[in-house]
């Protein structure tokens, strides 16, 4: 009788703590309303001579699936226009987006113009803010604790990039957010004879879904200090050479709000005590029809970048590179051409330190 | 001889009466053959000479010049006559009745208008009193005044002095009956003259009385325990018509005895879950503190354990409630008419009672369950004079956390503990002391990923004094603090965020109760608050958090107030009320203000003073009238309406929809204005079957001003310029409550059906962008259309009883996404819908329990009892949260998080020495 108590009380005291501690987690069917016929305006300006891009979409319904994405538009005018009233026009190249090389100057301050299908959408007048750069970043290993479905607790590899730099101009704080990419090597793994099995460089965004917004008043002195920037999962990516560069952007209140709100929105481990996510209110609107919502922004922003490179030797935790786990009877397309990986090339960059 | 007799005795009774008078008049009576008389000296003579012949007694006495006037000689016609003489008489308190056409009768003047019936009648009870088989109440002298007479008294089992609970009243085989409340007090108004009372409770002997009441009194009877008996199955919690009679709208009394029958969570007795089967009352979600009371917010709701007011009631994050079973008497929750001695809050008030101490022997309960074990210590220090309550509680679960092999569960800890203890003195039957004390804690670590610590303290002190039998006057002290600390345990940022309130209350109170069932309430109230609105700090040695402390918040609330219930008639009853209240800021404080706009816009105030230290400012005020009316329509039925202000001076700040650690108090201001609501309520209620079933139909309005909402994305957290994060605005919540509830018997029920709605308008018109919803009235976080419950318990025996509750409500609203667009790197960021625009999926549960009441004899010490229940019975995954969540690349998945999905079975053992 007293083992039976105990054990319901075992099995009890788990079932409530588990439930309070992750609750009962379950994906559910959920059904919403069409969002309005609306465009998706999405553009970055810097103080860097690149390709400034502008994209444009139409918004799509969560009823039309999870992995759709809205239809390019093609057939808007974009202007950039500057308080001098400079114009600067950015053809269509392709799949939405209409870019032009071109660098912006600190201190002025510029607008996007987008007409479409009679209509004009347009931007506030944001500054471009004096560049902060980056003292330096740090890429480390760690394991990170989870509790599986079953209540049991595994460790998760991870990758995580840290961030040393000041966050103030000089003169007062500044808000920045961040993008973190990089290359990594994959190297092809097959019994052939020719061609010589190659080694691609993959570029990738490792930060896809997460954005971090910073406010320098945040921070003693307005400095950070190893900062977690991202941390991300330490796999086949990470099996040879590799490469993070950072770029930090300086942008100024509103559009870090505006970064800041969609972080809430986005980021993977919202949880039931984080705020309840709401509009994000973009910086451009329909001046032809004010009543129409327009979703995205137009940042403008002085940028840094920094570059880090390592590999698993260094970090002395070896990885299993990503053809070792097949068989040779199986191994997938990317470990005999490992050019069909998207962002891949065989052309060793020029920054390329190994 | 019959007539000579009943005549005899009704003279008596008039000497009785007059010997105080200084006249001592005497007899009276009679007379024969004057009605045809036509001569007035013939008519005086011979009235005269037969009260001498057959009574042997003057008329009047010479020395006092009581000779007959002129007027009376002079009498025209015996009508004159008789005038003549009530003329004469009047003057001595007399009056002269006409008995028959030959015989006349001079009694007391208040006898004038009686009739002969009346007459016989009361001497008969005057020869009954006399005798020791009746209990008399009142004097005979006030048997006139009024045809009815309020009797009230408590009844108490003598072997442990506690109140008997639910003791039946029953006067003249159940023709008027009622039932004793909470406090084992009861009232009941009979018609005056004899009556046998019959009075009946489970687990006590019956007892019986011939009983003769002549006017208002006190009745108090000691019920004898039966020689089996059982300790926990009384069901009843009021009178049986009192749903009826109550003039109040949209009260719900439950007694502890009622609330330890309900299916529960763990075996936890709990006050605040029982709440959530009463119509008009739910909760935003399993495991969530406070509860939605009329669609009110859960700040909103004022809860007091006697004096001491609970900011925070729930332990374990709201699984359990703060309240101890064994040392909660009742609980009475205020949801419509607010008496205006309860004010600060605009939704509701709940008050529940502690045991009271047991002034003749010692008596000791408690139980051991699964996740908590409780005592509770009960008896007299100095028998009849000190007495003392002293239980708590503690978490039993930690032990259990280490038997559990996941190390993320063995690093997770969930403590709590309350300790309370109420000590009373009594000077004399009609004055007394008392304190009370109270302390609880909770200490909640989550694995690796948060830690929560709230603690609320309590003490108060009381002088009770009994002025004249009938003024009722109470003093009393109480302070109060509420404390808690958030620790998101993050490796890198932590934050650690600490709030509180903190808060002193004096209170003087005087009911003067008129005997007439009309009581008059008044009193004085005096708050002062200090609030800690926050502070941010890291929360681990290398956290990069900065440390944030606001500055602590004082103010002052000062509130009059007046109650009195008014009898208009038979039929109508009123209960009307003013509570004037007050509210002061105190320095030191930095007022901003932010000009004539309707919003407040960070770094855009016009100007800002500083209110020096200890100096008030910013002083408001609120008119808060209560008014209720109840109209009897007979046949155990009565319609009823109500009207009430209620005004809000210190607001809840949050910006999740549940209750959780990071929400703060803040007190009103400049730009903080009180919160007030407009509330009406109307209603019918009918009893059938001998107060067997209580029907009720209730419909309410309640219009509320100032009401807090947070903007989106919001930064609440330790900002000096909150106002910056929030909005002002309307609020409406409105809905019909249908209750069906059988509470005698073996079986009994309770059905409650609450249709309604829960609005509220952002309407900002100097920007309108930020508007919520476009300025659109839109669904509150509280707004459930559809609440349904049903509770059932059967007794088949006194040994064993079977209960089932049933629920279901409608999905609280949510922010949800409806589109998603790409911006830049973030592919398939959600589009969120206007505020509030979504519902979670419906919520249903049914659990159940059983009671097992091993019998035992009354002289057996150890008494003891089980539960057994099973929480969520068919397993629902009811959803706490829906929320959404990036997977991968564009893609945006719906997650559904329940926070109990599974079946709950429980066993508690329950003692009592």
């Amino acid at each position: 009788m007293m083992i039976k108590i105990k054990y319901i009380a075992i099995l009890s005291a788990m079932i409530i703590t588990i439930v309070t501690i992750y609750g009962c987690i379950s994906e559910i069917e959920y059904s919403a309303d069409d969002p309005p016929n609306s465009i998706n305006i999405s553009g970055l300006i810097t103080n860097e001579l690149e390709d400034q891009e502008v994209e444009i979409k139409k918004v799509v319904s969560l009823e039309q699936g999870a992995t759709v994405v809205g239809d390019p538009i093609s057939d808007a005018t974009v202007t950039i226009i500057d308080s001098k009233n400079n114009k600067y026009a950015l053809p269509y190249t392709s799949k939405g987006i209409y870019t032009t090389k071109l660098k912006f100057v600190v201190g002025e301050k510029y607008k996007l113009v987008v007409n479409h299908q009679n209509k004009v959408y347009e931007s506030k007048f944001e500054e471009l803010q004096k560049p902060v750069p980056i003292d330096s970043i740090n890429l480390t290993y760690f394991e990170e604790s989870a509790v599986a479905q079953n209540g049991t607790v595994v460790k998760n590899k991870k990758l995580g990039v840290n961030l040393f730099t000041k966050l103030h101009d000089g003169n007062k704080p500044v808000y920045t957010y961040y993008r973190v990419g990089g290359q990594f090597e994959f190297k092809e793994d097959e019994i052939r004879i020719a061609p010589f099995l190659r080694t691609c460089f993959i570029s990738t965004q490792f930060d896809f879904g997460n954005l971090l917004a910073l406010n320098g008043a945040d921070y003693p002195n307005n400095v950070i200090k190893d900062k977690r920037l991202l941390a991300t999962n330490y796999d086949y990516r990470f099996a040879f050479n590799f490469g993070f560069r950072i770029d930090q952007f300086v942008v100024n209140e509103s559009t870090y709000r505006y970064w800041n709100n969609l972080s809430q929105i986005v980021k993977p481990d919202r949880s039931i005590f984080d705020p309840p996510p709401g509009f994000v209110k973009s910086n451009i609107i329909c001046t032809t029809n004010p009543s129409e919502e327009v979703y995205g922004s137009f940042t403008v922003a002085s940028k840094s970048s920094v570059w880090k490179f390592t590999n698993s030797n260094r970090l002395k935790v070896p990885m299993t590179p990503y053809c070792n786990q097949f068989g040779f009877n199986f191994r997938p397309l990317e470990c005999r051409d490992c050019r069909t990986i998207p962002g891949s090339t065989t052309d060793k960059p020029s920054y390329w330190p190994y | 001889l019959i007539r000579s007799k009943i005549i005899l005795l009704t003279l008596a009774s008039c000497i009785q009466i007059n010997m105080s008078n200084k006249f001592h008049l005497l007899l009276l009576l009679f007379i024969t053959n004057l009605l045809y008389s036509q001569n007035p000296q013939s008519l005086w003579t011979r009235f005269a000479k037969d009260a001498i012949a057959k009574f042997g007694v003057a008329i009047y006495h010479d020395s006092l010049g009581m000779s007959p006037p002129t007027s009376l000689l002079n009498s025209a016609s015996t009508a004159d006559f008789q005038q003549e003489l009530n003329k004469f008489l009047l003057k001595d308190n007399m009056a002269i009745l006409v008995y028959n056409e030959s015989q006349w009768i001079i009694t007391p003047a208040d006898l004038a208008t009686a009739t002969i019936a009346d007459l016989k009648s009361r001497e008969n009870l005057l020869q009954k009193s006399a005798s020791s088989d009746y209990k008399v109440i009142g004097k005979i002298e006030n048997l006139r005044k009024g045809s009815t007479a309020t009797i009230s008294g408590k009844i108490i089992d003598p072997k442990t002095n506690l109140a008997i609970i639910g003791a039946e009243i029953s006067v003249d085989n159940g023709s008027i009956g009622t039932v004793t409340d909470a406090n084992g007090m009861y009232t009941i108004e009979v018609p005056k003259g004899e009556h046998a009372i019959t009075i009946t409770a489970e687990g006590f002997e019956q007892h019986y009385e011939d009983m003769i009441i002549y006017d208002a009194g006190t009745y108090e009877v000691e019920l004898n325990e039966k020689s089996i008996s059982l300790d926990e199955i009384i069901v009843s919690e009021k009178a049986k018509d009192k749903n009826v009679r109550e003039v109040l709208t949209g009260v719900q009394e439950l007694s502890i005895k009622e609330i330890k029958k309900l299916p529960s969570f763990m075996g936890e007795v709990d006050v605040m879950k029982s709440l959530l089967t009463l119509p008009g009352v739910s909760s935003t979600g399993e495991g969530v503190g406070g509860i939605i009371v009329r669609g009110g917010n859960t700040s909103q709701n004022l809860i007091y354990q006697d004096d001491i007011v609970y900011y925070n009631p729930s332990h374990a994050l709201g699984f359990f409630s703060l309240f101890h079973p064994d040392l909660t008497e009742e609980a009475k929750l205020y949801k419509g008419s607010m008496p205006s001695k309860f004010g600060g809050r605009i939704s509701s008030v709940l008050q529940t009672n502690t045991v009271n101490g047991n002034k003749e022997k010692w008596a000791l309960k408690g139980g051991l369950g699964l996740t908590s074990s409780r005592i509770a210590l009960n008896g007299p220090i100095i028998k009849d004079k000190l007495t003392l309550v002293l239980g708590g509680r503690l978490s039993t679960i930690n032990w259990l956390l280490g038997e559990v092999d996941v190390p993320e569960v063995q690093n997770s800890k969930v403590d709590f503990y309350d300790l309370q203890t109420k000590i009373n003195y009594f000077f004399s039957p009609t004055t007394s002391i008392g304190m009370q004390y109270y302390s609880s804690n909770d200490d909640v670590k989550l694995g690796n990923q948060a830690k929560f610590d709230y603690q609320t303290t309590g003490a108060s002190a009381y002088f009770k004094k009994t002025i004249g039998g009938n003024k009722f006057l109470t003093l009393k002290y109480t302070q109060g603090d509420y404390k808690s600390a958030l620790n998101d345990l993050l490796r890198v940022n932590s934050t650690e965020f600490k709030t509180g309130v903190n808060y002193q209350t004096l209170k003087a109170d005087l009911v003067v109760d008129d005997n007439k069932n009309s009581p008059l309430n008044v009193g004085i109230e005096l708050i002062k608050y200090k609030v800690n609105p926050g502070a941010k700090g890291p929360g681990a040695e290398n956290s990069e958090v900065l440390n944030k402390i606001l500055p602590i918040d004082n103010a002052l609330e000062l509130a009059l107030f007046v109650d009195k219930k008014i009898n208009v008639s038979s039929k109508l009853s009123l209960q009307s009320g003013l509570r004037l209240s007050g509210f002061a800021n105190v320095g030191e404080k930095i007022l901003r203000y932010y000009g004539t706009k309707d919003y407040f816009e960070k770094g855009t105030s016009t100007s800002s003073s500083k209110l020096a230290s200890g100096k008030m400012g910013n002083t408001t005020y609120g008119i808060e009238p209560r008014f209720s009316a109840n109209y009897d329509l007979g046949n155990a039925a009565s319609i009823k309406g109500s009207y009430n202000r209620t005004y809000q001076y210190i607001a809840q700040i949050s910006n999740t929809t549940a209750a959780t650690p990071i929400d703060f108090w803040q007190l009103s201001d400049q730009n903080l204005k009180p919160q007030h609501a407009n509330t009406v309520s109307v209603g019918i209620f009918k009893n059938f079957k001998n107060n067997e079933w209580e029907t009720s139909l209730e419909l309410y309005h309640s219009d509320i001003t100032n009401v807090v909402e947070y903007r989106d994305f919001a930064d609440l957290l330790a900002n000096e310029e909150v106002e910056t994060s929030l909005l002002l605005g309307k609020g409406k919540n409105y809905g019909a409550e249908l209750s069906l509830k059988k509470s005698i018997g073996k079986f009994t029920t309770r059905l409650a059906y609450t249709l309604s709605r829960s609005l509220r308008k952002m309407d900002i018109k100097d920007d309108p962008t930020l508007s919520i919803n476009d300025g659109a009235w839109y669904r509150s976080n509280f707004d459930k259309p559809h609440d349904f419950n049903l509770l059932m318990n059967i007794n088949p025996s006194q040994r064993i009883s079977f209960n089932f509750n049933f629920n279901f409500s409608t999905g609280r609203p949510i922010t949800a996404p409806y589109g998603k667009f790409d911006d830049w790197n973030l592919l398939g960021s959600p589009i969120f819908s206007s505020r509030n625009n979504y519902r979670i999926p419906d919520y249903h549960r049914l659990d159940i329990s059983m009671n097992i009441f091993p019998g035992y004899r009354k002289d057996k010490k150890w008494k003891s009892s089980w539960t057994l229940g099973v929480y969520n019975v068919y397993a629902r995954k009811n959803a706490y949260s829906v929320y959404f969540r990036q997977q991968g690349v564009g893609s945006l998945s719906t997650y559904k998080l329940s926070v109990l999905g599974s079946i709950f079975p429980s066993i508690t053992y329950n003692f009592q020495i």
